[in-house]
């Protein structure tokens, strides 16, 4: 612990003084020794069996008693300069000696004795003192006739006794001291622990509280999401139910203007006038249209609610079907279908013929001046198969590559090309339902490539 | 192709939406044989027709039912299953008007023993084809042993 534990103590913090100025009382009556204990800053602790010639002559006149203080002072400094012992001759004749006591390390108080001679009195010195300081004579010489002789040998081993037993006694105080201060620094200990775990506790207990509401609010939210994702189903299988309902209701009295309208064309073709053959034709065009749209938006709505199981088959019957639908279409552009080699997938057999069957379709449709030339090929991705279908036609702009696919949403006008706008919005949807996705390549003049994935199916356990 | 002598095709036709009964006749007008079409809108009349009750105590019997499914009262499956199950009424060959080609496929596990399905069509034009088909089909029964 070195100094530190010392720090800011005074002697007699660690010494009871009361029973050391007993016990050096004693000391002094059994060997006719005065002693004294001083603190560093000299300050008088104890002191016993002081002769008279000092308590009552030398340190009672002023001119004598300023001498015992100046001797005190450079008693005291020469052992604070680290003298460890000093005998030194007062101003007024007599001998004090002096040794510091130091308690681990550090320098607490000096232990004096003194008031005595060394060697017989020149009782001439003290005559003239006497008649200096006005002393009465006879008193004075008889107080210092009772001032012992010391040897040196004598007083060193009384001051050593002293010194070592006020030592003692400093340092099992400084011990008890040093105790208490373990004790007190561990109950401080136990109390900044206590309060510490307090702190914790309470810390804990606010956590606990913020994690019980965070949770409440997370199950706030989750409630929240799953009656907005049920809502949003409710609301999805309403509006395919609508699409499915609306484009299935829209067909009969579709059947009666058409067939109506085609009827009157039949029989009436000849008897009306130019006007009105041609106001039938538009009607009559008009509805096959709308007939063809409303098959389309009804084939849409059924590939999620009309969907056909999921077979494991080989992809290329499911070309072999698209291209047999299309036979017509690719006799007319003298359009030629190469394959690569097609793997055996997990799909709905009938919904991926549609998907090879509108693209290829595309692909004769918007194809170029030269012979269309359409490339169907398959290669193992990362997550199952990516199938491409890839053509020499015109091409698409890069700033159209989203658009495509949405439904309704055509390049081309209803004149150029006789599309409704829902082939590949329909591919997309039924890539989707399979759990892939759909995307375009292409440039300009050059030709298109689109690309679709099945993912693996996971087998369910 | 109206021989003399043969009385025309008598058809009931069973058909509760007024504009495909109409367009049915009028393309039955363009057949080539002789036809004489009746035409009743919906199931119970389509029987009691059959069975010459009520109103139709003079109802001729029919040579072929056109059957439409979605009949008020009592619908065409019904109106099939009462046929094929009554001994004097088996015989006579039903053509049955379905929507879809899916309807047809879930009529046919029925087993219902229609004699021919067809599925409504949406143009004049697949309409004359159907009274075709009704006329080879005509064809074909008159080349059966005759009739009762």
């Amino acid at each position: 612990m070195g100094s530190h534990s010392t720090d800011g103590l005074h002697i007699s913090d660690l010494i009871d003084i009361e029973v050391l100025q007993a016990l050096m009382e004693k000391f002094s009556l059994a060997t006719s020794t005065p002693t004294a204990l001083l603190d560093p800053m000299g300050n008088v602790l104890v002191a016993t069996g002081w002769r008279d010639i000092c308590t009552q002559f030398h340190r009672v006149n002023p001119e004598t008693s300023k001498r015992c203080l100046e001797s005190d002072v450079t008693l005291a400094n020469s052992l604070a300069k680290g003298k460890k012992y000093n005998i030194y001759r007062c101003k007024n004749g007599l001998v004090d000696v002096a040794i510091p006591i130091y308690i681990k390390g550090v320098h607490f108080a000096n232990l004096f004795i003194g008031q005595f001679l060394t060697d017989k009195p020149d009782v001439d010195f003290f005559r003239q003192q006497a008649r200096e300081y006005g002393f009465k004579e006879d008193d004075y010489l008889q107080a210092l006739s009772r001032v012992p002789i010391l040897s040196e040998q004598d007083v060193r081993l009384k001051l050593d006794y002293l010194s070592a037993f006020a030592v003692f006694l400093a340092e099992a105080g400084l011990n008890k001291i040093e105790r208490i201060k373990v004790m007190e620094s561990l109950e401080e200990r136990v109390e900044e622990r206590t309060r510490d775990l307090k702190e914790a506790q309470a810390t804990a207990q606010k956590l606990m509280i913020e994690a019980q509401e965070a949770y409440r609010q997370a199950q706030k939210a989750k409630e929240k999401l799953e009656e907005t994702l049920t809502e949003l189903e409710r609301s999805n299988r309403e509006l395919q139910h609508f699409a499915y309902v609306a484009s299935h209701d829209l067909q009969e009295p579709l059947r009666m203007v058409s067939s109506y309208v085609q009827l009157l064309q039949r029989r009436y073709q000849d008897k009306l006038d130019d006007d009105a053959n041609e106001f039938i034709g538009f009607a009559v065009d008009g509805a096959a249209r709308m007939k063809r749209l409303i098959q389309d938006l009804l084939t849409y709505s059924r590939v999620t609610t009309r969907g056909g199981k999921m077979e494991t088959f080989d992809s290329g019957t499911a070309l072999d079907q698209a291209l047999q639908n299309l036979q017509t279409l690719l006799q007319e552009n003298q359009a030629e279908v190469n394959r690569g080699e097609l793997p055996q997938v997990t799909a709905d057999p009938g919904q991926l013929a549609q998907v090879f069957q509108n693209l290829v379709q595309n692909a004769v449709k918007f194809r170029g001046a030269e012979t269309p030339r359409i490339e169907v090929a398959a290669t193992r991705g990362e997550d199952g198969w990516v199938f491409s279908v890839s053509d020499n036609g015109v091409g698409i702009e890069p700033q159209y590559f989203d658009r495509i696919f949405i439904i309704y949403q055509r390049l081309v006008s209803k004149a150029e090309l006789g599309g409704t706008g829902i082939g590949l919005a329909l591919v997309k949807k039924i890539v989707a339902r399979h759990g892939g996705r759909i995307w375009v390549e292409s440039t300009p003049g050059k030709g298109s490539t689109f690309y679709f994935n099945l993912p693996e199916r996971r087998k369910k356990p | 192709m109206m021989t003399e002598g043969v009385s025309p095709i008598k058809i009931l036709l069973v058909e509760d939406n007024p504009g495909d009964a109409r367009l049915a006749q009028e393309a039955l007008k363009e057949a080539k044989m002789a036809n004489d079409i009746h035409w009743v809108d919906d199931g119970v009349k389509a029987m009691e027709f059959l069975r010459r009750q009520g109103e139709y105590q003079d109802a001729p019997r029919p040579d072929v039912v056109l059957l439409d499914l979605n009949l008020p009262r009592m619908d065409g499956r019904e109106v099939l299953a009462e046929i094929k199950t009554d001994p004097d009424l088996k015989r006579i060959p039903v053509v049955v008007l379905t929507v879809s080609e899916a309807e047809e496929d879930i009529l046919r596990s029925y087993n219902l023993h229609a004699n021919c399905y067809i599925t409504k069509p949406l143009e004049l034009d697949r309409f004359m084809e159907v009274v075709q088909q009704i006329e080879d089909f005509w064809l074909t029964i008159v080349k059966l042993p005759p009739r009762d």
